[in-house]
């Protein structure tokens, strides 16, 4: 074995592509090859999450968090267009923040431990904090929406 | 075909008919016959646009098991086992199938080759593949050639990820040869040298190997796949972690084990799968630290557990991951290498008496 260097690429830019939004800055995309996209937190609020709420009963009704898909061909799913919601947060300084797809899909799942600990979403974005998990549809594996690639995150061994 | 046979022999032995009988397929004639004498009876007509459905079944029992026998034997050419059929044919036309199928099993490592896929694979859906150059080819292409079989069938005991070494004993798998021209180097006992040979003839080439290369009959072939779930791996993986690891929280971890973890498809197969939630035991684990952020760790694990995505945790989405267990789940653990050590299966089943003498 070769010396171990002092850094390595994490765990997510060694297996996916890290990309901006389009239409929103405040998420990233994590697009694997094979035509699945993990939607995460870009701009991370510097005060502590208290609150993430999947569904807004007032206006948008279906809570995100119980969408149950099933099998291969996900059905159940429910589609998105790009200026879906996903997700709000509400900050400890009181401020909220709403988090929308950007791209156009179906959303396989949302990640329903933000219900339990929502600072998760500031501590781990790109680990335990990710906000959802979409896909394209059957052969599809790229999509609009997209913007350029971010750079890699390198961690440094502490 | 039995309606076919009688219209033939009909039309041969009584010219005088002309051919009618032929034209006209058998069933449509006794059904003319028979809606002649109904309407004449009941003074109605057939019609679609009707409630009552009537159903006239004609059972035939003049062709029968005696008459297969004897075409089977006059005109074996004729019963071919077709693709579709050949896991489920008929009892009675398996003996004289003509096409021979052969099930070659044994054990195989991938030792050298770490971006060796198990069959031909390309990463661009429309780049060609590259023809030779993955596990099943390279065992198959020369038990083809050998035996002059005209297609194979692939079947292992489990997969791994086209970067994950096979090493140990090997992973137990079976080759199905169908159409095999050359048999005489497998009949009666010759197989056990002959595979001998061809064992010599893989293991030539660099990346692979295999042993226990043998003979055996379809239905203990097929027990290679049955009981997939219960069967243990094996494997050996080198991680780092980007917070130091103690050695309290090696022993902590170790401690925990027996154990059970809750596995949601891993993202980078859920494109082709479904999303479900997998329960998986881990048996045995083991640590070998190797500074503070790097480590070995051995692990004896059900089948069917994903291994990197419990060690990295899948974004929160194996638990509990290795990450937690070592108590560092605030930073990363990552798995830098992985090899299968062992595939727990006894393989090729042992035979207790002589070995099976094949026709």
């Amino acid at each position: 074995m070769t010396s171990p260097s002092f850094s390595y690429a994490s765990v997510v830019d060694r297996i996916y592509s890290r990309r901006s939004s389009e239409l929103y800055d405040n998420i990233a995309y994590l697009h694997h090859p094979s035509g699945v996209t993990v939607v995460v937190l870009r701009t991370i609020p510097s005060s502590e999450v208290i609150e993430v709420d999947f569904g807004s009963t007032k206006k948008h009704g279906a809570d995100r968090s119980t969408n149950q898909v099933s099998g291969k061909g996900k059905r159940g799913a429910l589609i998105l267009q790009t200026d879906s919601k996903l997700c709000t947060f509400k900050c400890q300084d009181g401020t909220e923040h709403v988090v929308r797809a950007g791209v156009r899909g179906t959303l396989v799942e949302m990640n329903d431990r933000l219900k339990t600990h929502p600072d998760l979403i500031r501590t781990a974005p790109d680990n335990q904090g990710y906000i959802a998990i979409i896909t394209y549809g059957a052969g599809v594996r790229d999509t609009d929406g997209m913007g350029d690639e971010l750079p890699k995150k390198r961690l440094h061994l502490k | 075909m039995k309606t076919v046979n009688r219209e033939i022999l009909v039309s041969r032995i009584r010219p005088d008919f002309n051919g009618t009988l032929v034209a006209v397929p058998y069933k449509v004639r006794n059904i003319d016959g028979y809606l002649k004498k109904l309407s004449s009876y009941s003074g109605k007509r057939p019609t679609l646009s009707s409630d009552l459905q009537l159903m006239i079944t004609f059972e035939q029992d003049e062709s029968d098991f005696s008459d297969l026998q004897f075409l089977q034997k006059e005109f074996p050419n004729d019963f071919r086992v077709s693709k579709r059929n050949r896991n489920s044919h008929q009892e009675a036309a398996s003996s004289v199938s003509k096409q021979q199928l052969q099930q070659v099993t044994g054990r195989i490592n991938e030792q050298i080759a770490k971006c060796l896929p198990q069959s031909p694979w390309s990463e661009e859906k429309d780049e060609p593949r590259e023809p030779g150059n993955s596990v099943s080819e390279k065992v198959c292409d020369i038990l083809k050639k050998q035996f002059g079989a005209s297609d194979s069938r692939f079947v292992t005991s489990g997969r791994e990820d086209i970067d994950v070494r096979m090493l140990g004993t090997g992973r137990p798998f079976v080759v199905e040869l169908r159409n095999c021209r050359i048999t005489s180097p497998v009949r009666g006992l010759n197989y056990l040298e002959t595979l001998k040979a061809v064992e010599k003839t893989i293991n030539s080439q660099k990346d692979i190997k295999v042993n226990f290369l043998t003979r055996l009959p379809r239905d203990i072939a097929e027990k290679l796949s049955v009981g997939q779930e219960d069967k243990r791996k094996q494997y050996c993986a080198y991680c780092y972690s980007i917070l130091p690891i103690s050695d309290e929280q090696f022993a902590t971890a170790r401690s925990k084990i027996p154990l059970t973890i809750v596995q949601k498809t891993p993202v980078r197969v859920l494109k082709r799968r479904a999303l479900l939630d997998r329960e998986r035991t881990v048996y045995t684990m083991d640590f070998l630290k190797l500074d503070d952020h790097h480590f070995e760790v051995r692990l004896e694990t059900q089948a069917g557990t994903y291994i990197k995505e419990f060690v990295h945790g899948d974004f929160g989405r194996t638990r509990p991951s290795l990450a937690e267990l070592l108590g560092v789940d605030q930073g990363e653990v990552d798995i830098l290498e992985l090899d299968v050590e062992q595939v727990d299966l006894e393989w090729p089943p042992s035979i207790k008496q002589s070995p099976i003498k094949f026709r």
